[in-house]
């Protein structure tokens, strides 16, 4: 448990019973239990998927396990290879391989390209082949959960969903150096791993199913309708023909945009800031990718990513910027601490100073009262020294008031010691001196008004 | 239910559910004004006997889930008990008639809380909506740390109530040593195995696997 002492729930805010089982609100507990699992992804075609056992004859070689979802392009099972005891994820194309003859060999030459993609945070690809009338995948297993379902569970804060760029910004800089566009980026093919890893799948695979070498915009538009229209750059509609790494960055745009704001950028959509509290800079990144124009966009993933770690190196993009000059790392605790004891030295030194004048000064009243030759020089003497310490004592006390007021106000220092100091300190003012009525009232409002953050600190 | 028929199996899962579900009867009992050692020992007893499978002829597992099943029991042991104690204090004769012989009778179709019913029927369905989640939750736990991961269940278990933002995945991240996607993955995966384990707490319970939907709904309305 985080918060042990919680007897209302964070969820409802309704009392939690004594009898609660682990201290948890039942009801919430036993809703969210009742709730439908997020589906992998979507099933869209008329007839269901192939059943596991359907499959299981075509691959021999695998243990077939489960179906772990089916989309537009095909579906994806879990699976075992056990002369390597190894888990695999096996996608096989919805494609109907008979329909179009010439998709075998174009698929052959694509599937060796994307075998080489060998990236940390790219699914690599195992194997490849045909089984009956269809083409299939053999990847790498990733055991977690894809960004729509990380997104179902609790949703990112912006320097989470900044990081998560990063990675993503890395697979893609890799791809597109190798030439492979993934046409596909959307929150269901990013995975991220048990340990947190990011895992882009399906590269390329959009363009081997959706798209066929003649480049027939009907036949294109309906492999794009089969698609994620709403992760598409606009090009993608427009000229299919004609689309660059850019339309990548666009799809990764629209994505920041949903982990930013739980929305997608549609028509004129609000900016991320304005949706949620962050660092407004945010709003230039998603823009530069989101541009309707690809010229207008940033021209690289490289670029993103150097952008994004500008803005997240030394600053915390959770909160706007207003917030951010207010953030405890602005004020260093340790500084207040030295101006703090610096400051109460110069007062002790200054009471010191004010005991010696005052003595020196009774001094000086008892010699008035005497007699006799050296008098005069005894009175010059103790009056000087009166005169000289209480000067000492005031430049100590002034400079002291200065380093004790830069500690309370600030560096915010909040120590116990300095509570109680600052309180005799303000009595004493207010006894002492005029000047000191002023501070000591302003002094002991302060403190007063503030004493909590003195006890938590 | 596996806790059907004479078979000596069928008795044994009866024996295991009963003992998964002694606390609501016991808190059933508390609850209508008996003391803790009496209403032990009549937990006992009751259990005892319908393990035995007398006085208790009358409650048929057949006829809804075992939530009403043992309900209907329970009352009708008391009932049977409270005759007992009437005749032999009157030296037998009167008739009592049993508060509620209806209480088996719960059809197993749709079914709301009856506002008509005692304070006592809800408390008895809301004892057992907490033992539903608490042995999820015990099979989820004792899953999880033999697997080693007994830290995981105790700084997550907080977001098996759902999404709220009055919890920090980050904080948990921090406690576990872990990033915050791996944070997420874990969530995700927890509340997926606790939705199982409530599925199979509840598929016990009840006759067909299609009713175990409309059960979950029914001990979520009880609670509230």
């Amino acid at each position: 448990m985080t918060n042990p002492t919680t007897t209302s729930c964070p969820k409802c805010g309704a009392p939690i019973s004594e009898d609660a089982p682990q201290g948890l609100c039942p009801k919430c507990v036993l809703a969210e239990a009742s709730t439908v699992p997020e589906p992998t992804s979507s099933p869209r075609g008329k007839t269901p998927p192939p059943t596991v056992e359907e499959v299981a004859p075509h691959f021999p070689e695998l243990e077939i396990l489960e179906l772990i979802g089916a989309g537009g392009m095909g579906v994806v099972y879990k699976a075992r290879q056990p002369k390597l005891d190894r888990l695999v994820a096996l996608k096989v194309l919805s494609h109907d391989l008979a329909a179009a003859p010439a998709f075998e060999e174009r698929f052959n030459r694509e599937a060796r390209v994307l075998a080489r993609l060998s990236h940390p945070n790219i699914v690599a690809i195992f194997d490849t082949g045909t089984a009956g009338p269809h083409a299939y995948f053999m990847m790498e297993y990733v055991d977690g959960v894809n960004l729509r379902q990380a997104m179902h569970t609790g949703g990112f804060t912006p320097s989470e969903a900044l990081a998560l760029v990063q990675d993503i910004c890395a697979a893609l800089k890799f791809s597109h150096e190798e030439g492979i566009l993934h046409r596909d980026i959307k929150p269901e093919n990013v995975l991220i791993d048990s340990r947190g890893q990011v895992k882009i799948a399906d590269f390329g695979i959009a363009k081997l199913v959706g798209q066929d070498e003649t480049n027939d915009v009907t036949l294109t538009m309906q492999g794009a309708a089969l698609g994620s229209p709403h992760y598409m750059a606009p090009e993608q509609f427009e000229t299919p023909g004609d689309v660059d790494q850019r339309a990548d960055i666009y799809s990764l745009g629209v994505v920041l945009y949903e982990m930013l704001t739980g929305e997608l950028p549609l028509g004129r959509f609000a900016l991320p800031s304005e949706k949620a509290a962050m660092d407004a800079r945010i709003d230039a990144i998603v823009l530069r990718t989101l541009a309707k124009e690809r010229d207008a966009r940033f021209q690289t993933a490289g670029e993103v990513r150097t952008e994004v770690e500008t803005l997240t190196r030394n600053h915390n993009t959770d909160k706007s910027v207003d917030e951010r000059t207010n953030l405890p790392e602005a004020r260093d605790p340790k500084s207040g601490r030295k101006f703090a004891i610096a400051g109460a030295c110069l007062q002790l030194g200054a009471v010191v100073g004010a005991i010696t004048s005052v003595s020196a000064w009774t001094q000086t009243m008892k010699i008035t009262s005497m007699r006799g030759a050296e008098a005069p020089a005894m009175m010059a003497e103790a009056l000087s020294q009166a005169v000289l310490a209480s000067s000492i004592g005031s430049v100590l006390g002034l400079i002291g008031t200065v380093l004790l007021l830069v500690a309370l106000f600030g560096q915010e220092y909040r120590a116990k010691w300095f509570y109680w100091f600052m309180m005799i300190y303000s009595i004493l003012s207010l006894i002492a001196f005029p000047v000191g009525t002023v501070i000591g009232i302003i002094c002991l409002v302060y403190i007063t008004k503030r004493k909590e953050e003195f006890e938590t600190n | 239910m596996r806790a059907r028929g004479d078979a000596p199996e069928a008795r044994a899962a009866l024996g295991e559910l009963c003992e998964a579900y002694w606390t609501p009867v016991f808190r059933f009992l508390c609850r209508e004004g008996r003391g803790e050692n009496e209403s032990r020992d009549l937990t006992q007893e009751f259990f005892t006997r319908l393990l035995a499978g007398s006085g208790v002829e009358k409650a048929e597992p057949e006829k809804g889930r075992f939530r009403s099943y043992l309900l209907g029991a329970l009352k009708h042991f008391l009932a049977e008990r409270k005759r007992n104690a009437g005749r032999q204090k009157r030296g037998g004769g009167a008739v009592v008639e049993s508060i509620e012989s209806g209480g088996t009778e719960t059809s197993p179709g749709m079914q709301i809380p009856d506002p008509g019913a005692t304070v006592s029927d809800a408390w008895f369905d809301r004892g057992w909506a907490l033992a539903v989640m608490d042995h999820a939750l015990t099979a989820v736990q004792s899953g999880l740390e033999e697997a080693g991961k007994g830290k995981q269940f105790e700084v997550l278990n907080p977001w098996l109530i759902g999404d709220t933002e009055n919890l920090s995945q980050a904080d948990a991240a921090e406690e576990l040593g872990m990033t915050t996607g791996a944070v997420k993955v874990a969530i995700h995966r927890l509340r997926k195995e606790f939705r199982n384990a409530v599925e199979t707490e509840i598929g016990q319970t009840v006759t067909r696997p299609d009713e175990i939907k409309e059960e979950l709904r029914y001990l979520i309305e009880v609670l509230s």
